[in-house]
């Protein structure tokens, strides 16, 4: 059984190995999986749990991990880590130098209604076959799936500073998707949504609900077209701004990318886009119907969350940054080094990324949009360095003479550079939701994630396969 | 490489016990399954060593069918209570959930001999040599004449163990190790900012790896970059693919639509295909899993049990099979091809065997050289990534393409941004008008040769 005293016993390990700086994460995540896919059902429950080490020797780091919490296996860990750092603090060119942090003593746990383990298997299980069922009332749908999955990570951070924080998420998820078929063409529509929260995720998000909506997409989605390619007004939905929050602009502030050479290095400071635009990222999410489940009290580093304006009214104000990236900024630490595992490094990642709402109504966009396209729910999404961006919708809408029409298309794909379509903006809505559903960040590692915003009216370039 | 308490017959003896265990409780049939990985890992920021890393990592998952349903749990504590835990979980599930029409574990089987899956050369690769290594790389990245950054980029050294044992008989191990380099990176000149391009390499043999020039190969890829122009309109659909490009959204659709899952549940356009023709006739697409030149992928049993074999799955443009697991086998009175996977990257004991994929998805080369290709070419694209959207089901992808470079009057003319492009996988196996002669192994996985098509939807936009 893990004692968060064996950690303090490896902290004294590191420290008579001669590392400046130790830092040792415990890591114990649970999860269970069950995917209902066209009458099987695939369950898995399972743990993994590990400890990672980190020190600084010289302004190296070494890091290294065992999924052992036997003491002598740690310390066997520790010495390879000092190891690493020494061997790398022969050649290290630049050395590394941790900002000043506050030194944090805190044990958190996730906001949550019922503890989703409270809910039996079997009742989980029963759900998904109940919501299964609807797959008759669609004739055209020949295949589903409906995926539910639940998350239970505890960590504890520990440093030879002082710093000893443990705190536990709970994020269940759901995901439904359906495929239609009609007279040789075939077409798919999913939906999913995902928040930090407990058992109450399923009066949230009723199973049966969210499978219908799958369903439906997919039904509608066989008998579209694809969208033309070409430069248009475009309407996004809460969801693809949420995208276009991290995925365009999120990424290209964190710190490593502007040290890297993204497109935001040096522009601290300078108007990067229209004034309207206010890009926040936050450790615990306020003002959303639910928490984002990026929730992140303490990061990896043991560091206390803050609150970043990314962008605000239009000018660049923030970089997110782990310690390291601090100094070399002359930042705060925001608390954004995340590790998907315990035997992952923490690394600059974002939490809940959105942007803020305005003053428009629906009504009153479609209205300044005139002749154009709504998209709607995320498919997937990408960025680049120099901000250039693309992601891919599930459906898109028909905005002819300032209405949402019914005229439908499948899988749209926006694409362009960021920070000209902030800067190409045609209004921003009063609304706001965040929730990217099952979406993953894959920054070299996973990390679960959240964003959003509300509706926002931009001219943008569309790649839909169906010509100009 | 792997912790030195670890031994193939104790992990062996650990697997029979948690099967021995779980059959006591009354089950039809159980299976234990474990996965062990360590990873040396030098990492490169900017122009220099960041950090280097030593992780290491082993679990189990077990297996279970009771009363015709399945049960499945997984654990990375490595004791005998702890896998007993573990049994229970699989047990607990598999009484709740609903039968599984056919489900079934393999018998044990022979399995072939890959010489070469484990280097003791690789094995024998010290700290201090892969800092050398990645100097090597660092080195004309840091005399760009631009400012060219690697940003989360890598080189490793991994060995991995892997072993199932079930109630049948099955009992199967192998080791396995290789050496790969992963590199991000973008130019930077001025305000003048080039994308990313990602570039790897892969091998069991290190010493086949030229490292200074995979270091060069990484500027000028990313210098391309720097130097892209925006047409006012292309009037072409002409389009070759290549590496990056033909991993998505190609490999991946063509690699559904062979799984028997996808095709027994109506997910593969090549549903009702087999024995037709589904692409041109030079096309040849086969598994060839016990060829040490595919990657990551060679292997002398899958993820359940199953010997691995040769599978032709398209031929001259005629699908011939498609790839079988063990439970979609038995569905259909047919034999598994030794397919059944569980998962793709990462750690695979936190996964059952529930996936059919190409253990070594290869298409075969054809007769024209890449330059061939470019010179029979008056108007096109040449592009080694994509990025967008694609549906595995029915072809359909669209997106941007990235590393573009215009193809005019049979030269490379320009490297170009703001292209998209749209289409159908399956229209375009149908519209091949080039193979290349040479092949690539893509991300460790995909062994394919630049594909030159026709019939895309190439857009510009200023």
């Amino acid at each position: 059984m893990f004692n968060k005293e064996l950690l303090i016993d490896g902290l004294d390990e590191g420290e008579k190995l001669g590392a400046d700086y130790v830092e040792l994460r415990y890591q114990d995540k649970y999860l269970a999986n069950f995917t209902y896919r066209d009458g099987d059902l695939d369950s898995t429950t399972g743990s993994r749990h590990g400890i990672c080490v980190r020190v600084l020797i010289d302004g190296s780091w070494g890091l290294a991990t065992t999924s052992s919490i036997e003491k002598e296996k740690m310390f066997k860990t520790i010495r390879s880590a000092v190891k690493m750092a020494r061997s790398s603090s022969t050649h290290k060119e630049k050395k590394v130098k941790l900002a000043e942090v506050d030194i944090v003593e805190d044990e958190v746990i996730s906001p949550r209604k019922k503890n989703l383990l409270d809910v039996p298997v079997d009742e989980k299980l029963q759900k998904i076959i109940e919501a299964a069922k609807i797959q008759q009332e669609f004739p055209l749908v020949k295949s589903m799936n409906i995926t539910y999955n639940e998350v239970v990570d505890k960590r504890t951070i520990v440093t030879n500073e002082g710093t000893r924080v443990s705190w536990e998420n709970m994020i269940p998820t759901l995901m439904a998707y359906a495929v239609a078929i009609e007279e040789g063409k075939m077409a798919s529509g999913f939906a999913s949504w995902s928040h930090t929260c407990g058992a109450e995720f399923f009066d949230l998000h009723p199973i049966d609900q969210v499978v219908r909506d799958a369903h439906d997409k997919a039904t509608r989605l066989v008998k579209a077209s694809m969208i033309p390619s070409g430069v248009a007004n475009v309407l996004l939905d809460p969801q693809l701004v949420g995208v276009l929050a991290h995925e365009a602009i999120g990424h290209t502030a964190e710190a490593d990318l502007v040290m890297m050479g993204s497109f935001t290095q040096g522009k601290l400071g300078q108007k990067v886009c229209d004034e309207g635009i206010t890009l926040v990222d936050e450790p615990i999410t306020k003002g959303s119907k639910w928490m984002g489940s990026g929730w992140l009290p303490y990061d990896d580093e043991g560091v206390r969350g803050t609150k970043v304006n990314l962008i605000k009214d239009g000018v660049m104000t923030g970089y997110l940054t782990n310690r390291a990236y601090a100094t070399e900024f002359g930042l705060e630490a925001t608390g954004n080094a995340r590790a998907y595992t315990f035997s992952d490094e923490p690394i600059v990642r974002m939490r809940n990324t959105y942007i803020e709402p305005r003053d428009l109504s629906f009504e009153e966009l479609c209205e300044a949009i005139g002749d154009g396209y709504m998209l709607r729910s995320l498919q997937n999404g990408q960025a680049d360095s120099n901000s250039e961006f693309m992601f891919g919708a599930v459906e898109g809408y028909r905005i002819k003479n300032g209405h949402l029409t019914e005229e439908l298309y499948q899988n749209p794909v926006l694409t362009g550079n960021a920070f000209d379509v902030l800067n190409n903006i045609i209004g921003i809505g009063k609304d706001f939701d965040v929730n990217l559903g099952m979406g993953f960040c894959g920054k070299e590692q996973p990390a679960k994630v959240d964003a959003g915003g509300p509706h926002l009216a931009m001219r943008a370039m569309l790649a839909g396969g169906g010509g100009n | 490489m792997t912790e030195e308490i670890y031994t193939k017959d104790s992990l062996l003896e650990l697997a029979h016990f948690a099967v021995n265990y779980a059959t006591s409780k009354g089950v039809q049939a159980a299976e234990a399954f474990f996965h062990s990985n360590r990873r040396l890992q030098i990492l490169a920021e900017g122009q220099s060593i960041a950090n280097e890393r030593d992780v290491f990592e082993i679990g189990f998952g077990i297996r279970v069918i009771k009363e015709e349903s399945e049960g499945f749990s997984y654990t990375n504590k490595i004791d005998k209570k702890d896998l007993e835990i573990c049994a229970e979980d699989a047990i607990g599930i598999a009484s709740v959930a609903p039968k599984k029409e056919g489900l079934r574990f393999p018998f044990a089987s022979d399995y072939p001999t890959i010489e070469g899956l484990y280097s003791p050369q690789i094995s024998a690769i010290e700290t201090e040599e892969m800092v050398t290594k990645m100097k090597e790389i660092l080195a004309p990245i840091k005399e760009a004449k631009s400012n060219v950054n690697a940003n989360l980029s890598n080189i490793a050294i991994e060995e991995d163990w892997y072993g199932i044992v079930n109630s049948l008989g099955v009992e199967a191990f192998r080791k396995s190790n290789e050496h790969s380099g992963v590199f991000f990176a973008a130019a930077r000149d001025g305000d003048k900012i080039g994308s990313f391009i990602i570039h790897d390499f892969y091998t069991r043999n290190p010493s086949s790896i030229d490292l200074a020039k995979f270091g060069e190969e990484v500027v000028e890829l990313a210098e391309r970059n720097l130097n892209t122009i925006v047409l006012d309109s292309i009037d072409s659909d002409i389009a070759i693919f290549k590496k990056g490009a033909i991993f998505f959204p190609l490999g991946i659709v063509i690699s559904s639509a062979v799984g028997a899952h996808n095709v027994q549940q109506n997910r593969s356009m090549w549903k009702d295909k087999l024995a037709d023709t589904v692409a041109v006739d030079t096309f040849n697409f086969i598994d060839d899993p016990h060829n040490l030149e595919r990657g990551g992928g060679v292997k002398t049993f899958d993820d359940e049990g199953n010997a691995t074999q040769k599978n032709t799955i398209i031929q001259n443009g005629i699908l011939e099979n498609f790839l079988f697991d063990e439970l979609r086998a038995s569905r259909v009175n047919a034999v598994s091809t030794g397919n059944s996977s569980r998962g793709f990257g990462g750690l695979k004991f936190t996964n059952p065997p529930s996936n059919i994929m190409p253990n070594a998805p290869t298409i075969l080369p054809g007769d024209m050289s890449e330059k061939e290709m470019i010179e029979d070419t008056k108007m096109g694209i040449i592009f080694d990534r994509f990025s967008g959207s694609f549906r595995t089901e029915n072809g359909m992808f669209s997106g941007v393409i990235k590393g573009a470079q215009l193809v005019k009057d049979g030269e490379i003319a320009q490297p170009l941004t703001n292209i998209t492009i749209g289409g159908n996988v399956f229209e375009v196996l149908m519209n091949i008008v080039g193979l290349g002669k040479e092949t690539d192994l893509i991300n460790g996985f995909v062994t394919a040769p630049p594909i030159k098509v026709k019939g895309v939807n190439i857009s510009t936009q200023k």
